[in-house]
């Protein structure tokens, strides 16, 4: 035997020992675990159809529409192309954290410079406008309260603390006014 | 046959790796299921702190799920997730010594009982009569407060060694050092370990 394999021999001897010494006798909370890693899964889900999902030609097309209706003053199409982005992401079979941070995105779009990315993202479902899916404002607000009794400390963190606040002050007030004006979609 | 079997577990974990890729949630659960209790061990072992363990462990799986798509399986996934592992606990180790008025020591000392609640909490019925398992306990604490008084260099590699199940040759690689050095530091840190065990 080498020095070297003598040397490992006695170390392996000395792990054994301390095996033996260091038991455990107690575990993690994995179902805590478990939900944690599903809700990055689905920030990473997101985050990589935002990046890569709107094709190229779609984006750009989508680009100039969102362009042309965030230069209107009215406030009446982005509520519309909240809806149709819902409308969107509840078509595709996606989860509610998808849809509200879709809706999070288009209250962005509407209360501060629009970024690039939530253009395309918001503008690409505009797309769906025409499809003939009934969904209604006050199914998207449902969704949202859902959402935030759900997932509240983690979409906040991803998203920002007050932005449920605002989303569902802007769905109050568009949900009144809807229901006042038949013709508002 | 053994090798067999060892070539059906790197196919099995070469297609989990695939799916956690493809962003498959029940991939992640199963990894999950996996790893959890030895990362959970190997970090309260660490930190000598079982609350802070867990909150690694759970930071180490969303790193995960982060940094998978960059990953390339090699066969040495438990040296990735270690090394995540390793260097997460090494950022909160640097965030208390940062931290005013707190040193390692009085974070051990406190951790301490902090251990034992814990594990008295979570204590199964199942398991030894109360004799042994207070026998259990003070062995337990004993190696804890041993651990604390290696080296963080001597503590990483028995840690490393025990329970990600890792090579001298990778743990070396993966602290940066020549194979000799680490097993050097392990063989320290046992004699060490020994040394107090016995003179307690």
């Amino acid at each position: 035997m080498t020095p070297r394999e003598e040397e490992r021999r006695v170390m392996e001897q000395g792990m054994r020992w301390f095996r033996d010494v260091c038991q455990d006798t107690d575990c993690p909370d994995v179902d805590r675990i478990k939900r944690h890693v599903r809700i990055a899964v689905n920030e990473k889900w997101l985050a990589t159809e935002l990046a890569s999902e709107v094709p190229a030609t779609l984006a750009d097309d989508a680009k100039r529409r969102t362009r042309q209706a965030l230069s209107e003053t009215n406030d009446r199409p982005s509520i519309r192309r909240a809806v149709n982005a819902h409308r969107a992401w509840r078509w595709a079979g996606v989860g509610a954290l998808a849809a509200a941070a879709c809706l999070v995105m288009i209250v962005r779009v509407n209360r501060s410079r629009p970024t690039e990315d939530s253009l395309v993202f918001v503008s690409a479902f505009e797309q769906y406008e025409e499809d003939d899916l009934t969904l209604s404002l006050r199914a998207l607000k449902d969704d949202v309260l859902d959402l935030e009794q759900n997932l509240e400390t983690q979409v906040s963190a991803t998203f920002g603390n007050s932005v449920f606040d605002t989303l569902l002050d802007d769905l109050d007030r568009s949900l009144q006014e809807a229901e006042a004006d038949d013709d508002w979609s | 046959m053994i090798g067999t079997v060892e070539q059906k577990e790197k196919n099995s974990m070469e297609t989990l790796i695939g799916q956690a890729q493809r962003m498959e949630p029940e991939a992640f659960d199963r990894i999950v299921d996996l790893y959890s209790v030895r990362l959970y061990s190997f970090l309260s072992r660490l930190t000598s702190n079982r609350d802070d363990a867990q909150e690694l462990v759970q930071e180490v799986f969303v790193r995960v799920v982060r940094m998978i798509q960059h990953y390339e399986h090699d066969g040495r996934f438990d040296a990735w997730l270690f090394r995540i592992a390793l260097n997460l606990a090494r950022d909160r180790a640097r965030k208390l010594t940062r931290a005013p008025g707190v040193t390692s020591l009085e974070a051990f000392t406190a951790d301490a009982d902090d251990d034992r609640s814990g594990r008295d909490r979570i204590a199964d019925p199942a398991q030894p009569s109360p004799q042994d398992r207070a026998r259990l306990d003070e062995d337990v604490d004993r190696m804890q407060q041993g651990m604390a008084r290696l080296s963080e260099p001597e503590r990483e590699v028995v840690l490393l060694r025990h329970y990600s199940q890792m090579s001298f040759a990778d743990i070396a690689a993966m602290m940066e050092t020549p194979i000799g050095t680490a097993l050097a530091r392990a063989h320290r840190a046992l004699a060490k370990l020994r040394e107090w065990m016995e003179s307690q």
